[in-house]
């Protein structure tokens, strides 16, 4: 990669929003006791499910209270597998 | 860079390996310590073996891998640098003889069966997943340090997070995380944790 296109990304890493300046995002995620549904900068608020299936079940639920929101899905390595957003129902 | 802070982490650099190594490399920026790589200095005509000796000699502690030692291609390097590590801190004087090293494995007691030499010293088992490796890593510098570290569980969902900010950030410029090296992959790591990091505490 060339050391422009470096800084470029560091430069989006720094400007990514802090805690609190970002839509709502729910993680599911592996967990020491199965998949893990998390409100990202929700402190230590999670809820553990045994299958991947279920953990997602709960999280699509859990973005449609608070839209617009975001519903990431990670491999058992933490890296992303699917990332689905979700806007607020436009109204008349 | 400070010895006190150094981590020599000696792994295998190949593709399967990396999911393992970048959680390591996370997991130590995360709790304040520098991870140190033979593959930092990539544009060197030095001998491997000099790199290999420095980073060894500047490092308080290091993280050696030996899940690879059955694979159709053992990797030999991984024991052989350990072997470096232990005769530093047994032979060196001073701060090397303060040097402290945890030796990771695929299965618990696997190792016993090519190498009894090293029964005694700090070993644990990751099972080849990324999670267990921060647990194990993390503990491991609580335990040897003392020091107030993030939990286990904290730093490993902050993992996830930063994958999601970093492969968002990737996508957009056409790249991919594979493409990323792991000396950038440190720099971005650090950057995200000094600016980003909401839940951590600052290191």
């Amino acid at each position: 990669m060339a050391a422009k296109d470096k800084k470029r990304i560091k430069r989006q890493i720094e400007e990514l929003p802090g805690p609190g300046q970002k839509h709502s995002v729910i993680h599911v995620m592996r967990s020491d006791a199965g998949w893990a549904v998390k409100r990202e900068g929700a402190g230590r608020a999670t809820r553990i499910f045994k299958t991947r299936e279920e953990a997602t079940e709960a999280a699509q639920k859990w973005v449609h209270e608070s839209l617009p929101g975001e519903l990431i899905i990670h491999h058992p390595d933490g890296t992303v597998q699917e990332r689905h957003f979700f806007e607020k129902a436009k109204t008349d | 860079m400070g010895f006190e802070k150094n981590v020599f982490i000696n792994c295998p650099f190949d593709e399967d390996f990396l999911p393992l190594l970048r959680a390591a490399v996370f997991t130590l920026l995360a709790c304040g310590f520098t991870p140190r790589l033979a593959l930092e200095e990539q544009d060197s005509g030095r001998p491997r073996l000099d790199k290999i000796r420095e980073l060894i000699q500047q490092s308080c502690w290091s993280l050696h891998d030996l899940s690879r030692l059955e694979d159709p291609s053992p990797r030999y390097n991984m024991p052989f640098e350990l072997g470096l590590d232990l005769g530093c801190r047994l032979y060196g004087s001073g701060e090397l003889s303060r040097k402290r090293c945890l030796i990771l494995e695929k299965e618990r007691y696997r190792y016993q069966k090519a190498l009894s030499d090293i029964s005694g010293n700090d070993i644990a088992a990751h099972h080849n997943h990324p999670d267990q490796l921060v647990r194990i890593v993390r503990n491991w510098l609580k335990s040897s340090t003392g020091r107030k570290l993030p939990g286990a569980r904290l730093l490993w969902q902050s993992l996830n997070q930063f994958y999601s900010d970093f492969e968002a950030i990737l996508t957009q410029e056409g790249e991919e995380l594979d493409d990323v090296s792991i000396p950038d992959f440190i720099d971005y790591v650090q950057t995200w944790l000094n600016t980003v990091s909401p839940e951590l505490p600052p290191r």
